[in-house]
C-alpha cells in the first residue's frame, strides 16, 4: 500500500521536475540554502554548518495549517510523538531517545518547566504563528547548550520585524477533532501578530488563543478520551538593530488550561484542571567589539507555574466547589535563570577561538517535591574553536567544564565536529560528542508516601552521560538557480550510561528511589533525497533505527537491538497562475518491537512485543486570493490513526494485546484564513 | 513625527490587548464547599438492654466558625430528668450544642435513668433548628430515637465516616439498627478467635505483618533474628522490591506474612495455637503503619501465644527486650474475636457479632502487581461479618436496583462467601492515570444475622472530593 503510494508520487514528482517550469515563488519544504543559527554565532547555511541541522520554515508551517509545533514535527524522521492521555500532553522521542534528552530553545535560550514523570518541555506551549523556523539538530549539543542536549536540540527561531515596515497578520483557523466540531468542540485558533520597524528600532507583538475542545470518542458522559485544552499565548519584542550592536528584549506569556472531568457519582464529579502559566523573559545582545572580537550575551528568566486545581462539580445544580481533600490541590513553581556569554575571537584567518560561560539556575517547589524550595546551580565554561585546516577541511573542537551545586555532573565533556568538502558538491560531516541529561528536580527531591509506597528523590544522582557518534555525506547533485537536487546519508550511534530509573534504595530498602542503573543505546541511519524547482518542492527521507533492548543485559538470548523503520515524504506543488499550492506530508512509522518482562504462569519471563506500524498523512491546499488574503484547507491524519496496538507473542504463540499508544484522535479537516498586510 | 506616534500607538494597542487577555485568562479557584451539619442517620433504636445511646452530628469538614447548633427535642411519653438525661442537657425542649473551630463531630448522649422501665412506645425526635453562620443544615436534619430495637427500612445517602483520607477508623455498620460504630484502627493489635478455633488474626487495617521464627522462647529472639528481614518485612519494602526488573525470590514468600484475606481461619499467618506449648513459635510482628501523611511506621514486636484454659495467653515484648509481658485473653462467644492492644490489654474494638453486618476499613489484601501475589494495602474495603452474614453482588444488567424485590430472593443464590466478597469490588482501583471511582453498574444484597435482607448500593467514594467518606443507600427487602 505504502510502497505504491510512494512510487506513484515519486513518478509524478520526477516527471514534473524534468519538465522544469519557469517562474519563482514556490513554497519550499526545506530550503536547501536555509540559514541556520543553532550552534554558531553568525547565521550560516545549513550546508556550511559543521552540525547536521534540519530547518523547517514558516512556509511549511503555513502550508500545513499547523496549530502547534507537533503538527509539523510529527512527520519528521527520527522524531516520534505519542499522547499522554492522563496529562493531556504529548511525549516526544528523538533518535529513539526519550524527549527529556532533547533541549528546547527559543532563540537559543533554554525553556524552563520540565514536567511530569517524563521531564519533558511541552513544545506545544509556543505560539506557532511567531515562528520563523524550527531548527532541529540531532546528536549532542551539550558543549554549547549544556544539560539535556543529549539526543539533540530543537531551537525555535522567532520571526523578526520587517526592516522599515509595519506589518500585521491575522489568522483564523477552524478544525475538526475527528468528526467532532462545534463550540467548544473542535480546534479554534485565533492569532494576531504585528510589528513595526523604524530606523534602528523595532517592536513586535503577538497574541493567540488556541482552543481544543477535547476528543470524546468512545468516552461516556462527561468524560473525554483527549482532555480539552485552552491556551492563551502572547508576547512582545523590543529591539534595536545597529550595524555593530544588536539587542532585543522578548517577553512571552503562556497560559494553558487542561480540563480533566471526573465521572459523576450521584451527580457529583471530581474534576481537575491543570493550569500552566509561564513568563519567559529574554534579553540578547550582540556587540562587535572590534573586527576580530564579538560579544554575544543572552539572559533568560522564566517563571513557570503549574497548578492542579481539584474541584467537585454538581451536575444538577452546576455548582462547582474547591475539593477539600488533603493533597488534591497542588501548585508547582519553577524559576529558571540562564546567562550565556560567548566571545568569538578571530585570531587568524584559519583559527577562531570561542570561549564562553553558561550559568543556569533553576529552583522549584511543590509538585510532590519534598518541602521547601530546591535550587540547582549549574556553571559551565565553554571552550571551543573553529579550525580551518585547509579550504576544504574544517574542524571544531569543543570542551565544556561543568560545576553543579547538587548532582554529580561530569567535570568536562568534549566534542569534535569535522566538515570536509570533498568537492564543491559533496560534503562529509563527522561529529563526536558527549552529552548529558541533568537529573530533574523531581528525580532529586521527589517525596511520596502512602500506605504501600515510599518513593523519594535522590540527591546523589549522577547525570546521564552519553557518547554519540554521527556522520553524514551529502551530495548536491544539481544546483542551478531553478533546479536543486540533493542526496544525503546519515548514520548515528548513541550510548548512554547511568540512565536514571526507579529502584530499591540501597540506603533504605523500604523506599523506592531514583538510581543511576540502566544503560541504553540507539543506532541507525537515514537517507534523504530532496528536490526543488519553481513549482515543486520535495523531500523523501527513510530511516532505520535500532533501540537497545534492556533485557539483553540479563538474557543474551534476546536481541541486543530492536529495529524499526521510518519513511517520510514531504512534497508541495505550486500552480503559479492560480496562486495555489498543494502539499502532501506523510510519514510511515514501521513496526516497533520491544521486549517486556511479564508474569506467565507465576513465573517472570521476557517476551517480545511489537507496536504495530502506522502511516500518518496530511494533505493541504493554500490559495492566495490576493496579496492580503490567503485561504488554506486540509485533511490531517488521512488514514485515521488513533491508537497503535502492541501485540505480544507469548511463548504459547497466542497474541495478546498489551500496551496501546495514543497517536492521534483520527482523521480531521481544517479551514483557515490568513490576512496580512505590510506597509 | 507621525510615524513615531504610530509606533507608540501600535505598541500601546498591543500592550492593552496583552493586558486584557491576561486578565481574562486567569482562572480563579472556586469557593470551598458548604460545610453541612447532619445527623449520621435519621432513625435509631434504643434497645431494652442498652443504657445509653450516642448520636453523632457530623460536619462535612473541620469547622472554621464558632457558634451553637440549636436542636429541638420532641419527646413522646418521656419526661426529661425523670426517664432520661442527655449530654448536652435538654433545656425546656431544646439542646444547644457549642461548635468551635476544628470540630468535626459533635455528640448527644442519651442515658436512661436507673430503674426506669420503658414499654417500647417512647421516642424522642431531634430536629436541627439553626446552625451558626458559615455552616448549613445537611441531608439528615432530624433523627428519631425509638426506645425499642428497630428494623430499619433503609436510608438514602448515608455517609460512612471513615475519618478521611488517612483511613484512621474502622466503621461497623448495622443496617437493621441504622447504626454505625466507628473504632480507631490503632486501638488494637491482635484478634483472638472465639468458638472452638484457636486462631489469632493480625490487624489488617494497619497493614500488620507476621513472620514465624524457628524459636519457641521469646527471650531468645532479638535483633539478630531480624537480620535480612529489615529490608523486606514491610509493605513499602515489598513494593520497593518489585519495582525493578529483577524481582527477588523472597517475594514469593510474602503472602504468608498476612492472614488469608478471605477470612478463612485455617489460613492465618500465625499458625493454630497448639495445645503443646513447645510447638508455639515466636513471631516477629511488624505492627504496620500509624495515622499520618506519610503514615509513621509502627515498631516491631516479638510475640508468642499459648493456650490458657479455654482461652489464650500472649507473651509480647519489644524486639530487643530481655523480658516480656503477658496478657490473658478469654473467649467471649458474643463476639467473633476478642482483641488486645499490647499496651492496654484486652480492648473492645467491634460490636457484638450479631450487631453488625459490614465494616468499612483499610485492609491488607493480596494483589498481583506483575510479580505474583504480594501483600498490598487497599483503602475502602468492605469486610463482611463472617458470623451468619451473607452477601451477593447483582449487576444492573441482571436486574436494576430499583426493581429488585422480595420476589427475586427465592431465585437468588448467595453463593460462596468470603469476608471480602464485597471487598473492593464496589469501586475501581484507579491507577497511574485514573482515580478510584464507584462502580455504578452493581449493587449488593445483604442478609444480616437476624435474617433481614437488604439491598445496598454505594453512591459515592468520597465527600467533597475527600476520600475516606463514602456514601451508600440501602433498603429493606424482607
Amino acid at each position: 500500500m505504502l510502497a505504491r503510494q510512494v512510487s506513484v508520487f515519486l513518478f509524478i514528482l520526477f516527471s514534473q521536475l524534468i519538465r522544469s517550469q519557469s517562474s519563482i515563488d514556490s513554497f519550499s519544504i526545506q530550503t536547501i540554502s536555509e540559514v541556520v543559527v543553532t550552534g554558531s554565532i553568525t547565521p550560516q547555511s545549513a550546508r556550511q554548518s559543521v552540525y547536521q541541522i534540519r530547518s523547517i520554515g514558516q512556509d511549511q508551517i503555513k502550508l500545513r495549517g499547523a496549530v502547534r509545533i507537533q503538527d509539523v514535527l510529527a512527520t519528521e524522521t527520527n522524531i516520534r510523538f505519542n499522547q499522554d492521555l492522563a496529562t493531556g500532553n504529548s511525549n516526544m522521542s528523538m533518535q529513539g531517545i526519550a524527549g527529556q534528552n532533547v533541549k528546547i530553545l527559543i532563540d537559543g535560550i533554554p525553556m524552563v518547566g520540565r514536567q511530569g514523570t517524563n521531564n519533558e518541555i511541552n513544545l506545544n506551549q509556543i505560539d506557532i504563528n511567531t515562528i520563523a523556523r524550527i531548527e532541529v539538530v540531532e546528536g549532542p549539543m551539550s558543549v554549547i547548550y549544556g544539560a539535556d542536549a543529549l539526543a539533540g536540540v530543537i531551537n525555535i527561531i522567532t520571526k523578526k520585524a520587517i526592516e522599515g515596515k509595519a506589518d500585521l497578520a491575522i489568522k483564523i483557523q477552524e478544525e475538526t477533532v475527528h468528526t467532532e466540531y462545534g463550540w467548544p468542540a473542535g480546534i479554534h485558533q485565533y492569532a494576531i501578530n504585528g510589528g513595526f520597524s523604524k530606523g534602528d528600532v523595532y517592536i513586535k507583538g503577538n497574541l493567540a488563543r488556541n482552543g481544543f475542545g477535547g476528543y470524546t470518542g468512545t468516552a461516556i458522559g462527561r468524560d473525554y478520551q483527549w482532555h480539552p485544552k485552552t491556551q492563551y499565548l502572547t508576547g512582545m519584542v523590543l529591539g534595536i538593530d545597529k550595524n555593530r550592536f544588536k539587542s532585543h528584549y522578548r517577553l512571552d506569556y503562556t497560559n494553558e488550561d487542561i480540563f480533566n472531568p471526573g465521572i459523576p457519582t450521584s451527580s457529583i464529579a471530581n474534576d481537575q484542571n491543570y493550569l500552566t502559566s509561564r513568563w519567559m523573559h529574554q534579553w540578547q545582545s550582540d556587540v562587535h567589539l572590534s573586527d576580530k572580537l564579538k560579544l554575544n550575551t543572552a539572559i533568560g528568566y522564566t517563571h513557570f507555574k503549574r497548578q492542579v486545581q481539584a474541584t467537585t462539580f454538581n451536575e444538577e445544580t452546576n455548582d462547582r466547589r474547591l475539593s477539600i481533600s488533603p493533597g488534591s490541590q497542588d501548585t508547582s513553581v519553577f524559576n529558571g535563570f540562564s546567562l550565556r556569554m560567548l566571545m568569538p575571537l578571530r585570531i587568524t584567518n584559519w583559527f577562531s577561538f570561542l570561549p564562553g560561560i553558561d550559568i543556569n539556575v533553576e529552583s522549584g517547589t511543590g509538585g510532590r517535591l519534598s518541602s521547601g524550595s530546591h535550587t540547582i546551580q549549574d556553571y559551565g565554561i565553554i571552550l571551543s574553536g573553529d579550525l580551518k585546516l585547509t579550504d576544504r577541511l574544517s574542524l571544531k573542537p569543543g570542551l565544556r567544564l561543568i560545576y553543579n551545586s547538587v548532582y554529580d555532573a561530569p567535570a568536562g565533556i568534549p566534542s569534535l565536529n569535522l566538515k570536509w568538502d570533498l568537492n564543491p558538491s559533496q560534503v562529509f560531516k563527522f561529529a563526536y560528542g558527549r552529552g548529558f541529561r541533568a537529573p530533574s528536580l523531581r528525580e532529586l527531591y521527589f517525596s511520596f508516601f502512602d500506605s504501600n509506597h515510599a518513593v523519594i528523590g535522590n540527591t546523589n544522582l549522577r547525570s546521564e552521560l552519553s557518547h554519540s557518534l554521527s556522520g553524514s555525506w551529502s551530495w548536491q547533485i544539481k544546483n542551478s538557480e531553478r533546479n536543486k537536487l540533493d542526496f544525503s546519508i546519515n548514520a548515528f550511534y548513541n550510548t548512554i550510561q547511568d540512565l536514571i530509573n526507579f529502584g530499591q534504595s540501597p540506603s533504605n530498602p523500604q523506599e523506592v528511589t531514583y538510581i543511576n542503573i540502566d544503560h541504553y543505546k540507539t543506532k541507525g541511519f537515514t537517507t534523504s533525497l530532496q528536490a526543488r524547482n519553481a513549482n515543486l518542492s520535495f523531500l523523501f527521507t527513510a530511516g532505520y533505527t535500532g533501540r537497545y533492548n534492556q533485557f539483553n543485559a540479563s538474557d543474551k538470548s534476546t536481541a541486543e537491538f530492536v529495529w524499526s523503520p521510518e519513511a517520510s515524504l514531504s512534497a508541495s506543488y505550486t500552480f503559479i497562475k492560480q496562486k495555489l499550492t498543494i502539499g502532501l506530508f506523510q510519514k510511515y512509522t514501521g513496526k516497533t518491537p520491544y521486549f517486556e518482562s511479564i508474569l506467565i504462569g507465576g513465573a517472570q519471563s521476557i517476551r517480545q512485543s511489537i507496536f504495530e506500524d502506522y502511516s500518518w498523512t496530511d494533505i493541504s491546499v493554500n490559495k492566495n486570493i490576493n496579496s492580503k488574503i490567503q485561504l488554506s484547507a486540509g485533511v490531517r491524519n488521512l488514514f485515521n490513526v488513533q491508537q497503535i496496538i502492541s501485540n505480544s507473542i507469548s511463548p504459547t504463540g497466542v497474541h495478546t494485546p498489551g500496551n496501546n499508544q495514543s497517536i492521534g484522535y483520527g482523521r480531521s479537516g481544517y479551514l483557515g484564513i490568513h490576512y496580512s498586510i505590510i506597509k | 513625527m507621525r510615524k513615531t506616534f504610530s509606533l507608540f500607538s501600535f505598541s500601546f494597542k498591543v500592550l492593552i490587548l496583552v493586558g486584557l487577555i491576561l486578565i481574562s485568562s486567569c482562572k480563579k479557584d472556586p469557593e470551598l464547599p458548604d460545610n453541612l451539619v447532619s445527623f449520621e442517620t435519621n432513625s435509631q433504636g434504643f434497645a431494652a438492654t442498652e443504657n445509653e445511646v450516642t448520636l453523632n452530628l457530623k460536619l462535612s469538614y473541620a469547622a472554621t466558625v464558632t457558634g451553637n447548633v440549636l436542636v429541638n427535642a420532641l419527646m413522646e411519653d418521656i419526661v426529661y430528668d425523670k426517664d432520661i438525661t442527655t449530654v448536652p442537657a435538654i433545656s425546656s425542649t431544646a439542646i444547644s450544642i457549642p461548635i468551635v473551630a476544628g470540630d468535626l463531630t459533635k455528640t448527644i448522649k442519651i442515658t436512661k435513668k436507673p430503674g426506669v422501665l420503658f414499654d417500647g412506645n417512647e421516642s424522642i425526635k431531634f430536629t436541627m433548628a439553626s446552625v451558626p453562620t458559615g455552616l448549613k443544615i445537611g441531608a439528615n436534619p432530624e433523627i428519631k430515637i425509638s426506645f425499642s430495637e428497630i428494623v430499619s427500612a433503609g436510608a438514602s445517602a448515608t455517609t460512612i465516616d471513615g475519618g478521611g483520607t488517612l483511613y484512621p477508623n474502622k466503621v461497623f455498620i448495622d443496617l437493621s439498627a441504622n447504626r454505625m460504630s466507628s473504632y480507631p484502627r490503632l486501638d488494637f493489635d491482635l484478634g483472638f478467635a472465639s468458638g472452638s478455633d484457636y486462631r489469632v488474626i493480625l490487624n489488617a487495617a494497619n497493614g500488620m505483618l507476621a513472620y514465624a521464627t524457628s524459636k519457641n522462647d521469646l527471650t531468645q529472639v532479638n535483633a539478630a533474628d531480624t537480620v535480612g528481614l529489615t529490608s523486606r518485612f514491610s509493605l513499602n519494602a515489598i513494593f520497593s522490591a518489585i519495582t525493578g526488573t529483577d524481582v527477588p525470590s523472597w517475594i514469593s514468600g510474602t503472602p504468608a506474612w498476612i492472614d488469608e484475606p478471605n477470612g478463612n481461619l485455617a489460613k492465618t499467618s500465625i499458625s493454630e495455637i497448639s495445645v503443646s506449648d513447645t510447638s508455639n513459635k515466636v513471631y516477629i510482628i511488624n505492627q504496620g503503619m500509624g495515622v499520618g501523611a506519610p503514615a509513621p511506621a509502627l515498631p516491631w514486636k516479638k510475640i508468642r501465644i499459648l493456650r490458657k484454659g479455654n482461652g489464650y495467653l500472649i507473651q509480647h515484648a519489644d524486639i530487643n527486650a530481655n523480658t516480656f509481658s503477658e496478657i490473658t485473653v478469654n473467649k467471649n462467644d458474643a463476639y467473633n474475636f476478642q482483641y488486645i492492644d499490647f499496651e492496654k490489654g484486652v480492648v473492645t474494638v467491634d460490636p457484638p457479632k450479631d450487631k453488625w453486618d459490614i465494616c468499612w476499613t483499610g485492609f491488607t489484601n493480596l494483589t498481583n502487581l506483575g510479580a505474583g501475589l504480594v501483600p498490598y494495602y487497599f483503602q475502602d474495603v468492605i469486610v463482611q461479618n463472617t458470623y451468619k452474614v451473607q452477601t451477593a453482588q447483582i449487576l444492573n444488567t441482571t436486574k436494576s436496583y430499583e426493581n429488585f424485590g422480595a420476589a427475586d430472593l427465592s431465585a437468588l443464590d448467595f453463593g460462596t462467601q468470603s469476608q471480602i466478597k464485597i471487598g473492593s469490588n464496589w469501586r475501581s482501583g484507579g491507577g497511574p492515570t485514573s482515580a478510584p471511582a464507584i462502580r455504578n453498574d452493581r449493587y449488593y444484597i445483604i442478609k444480616d444475622p437476624a435474617g433481614n435482607v437488604y439491598k445496598l448500593k454505594f453512591i459515592a467514594l468520597d465527600s467533597n472530593g475527600e476520600r475516606g467518606k463514602p456514601r451508600f443507600e440501602y433498603s429493606l427487602i424482607k
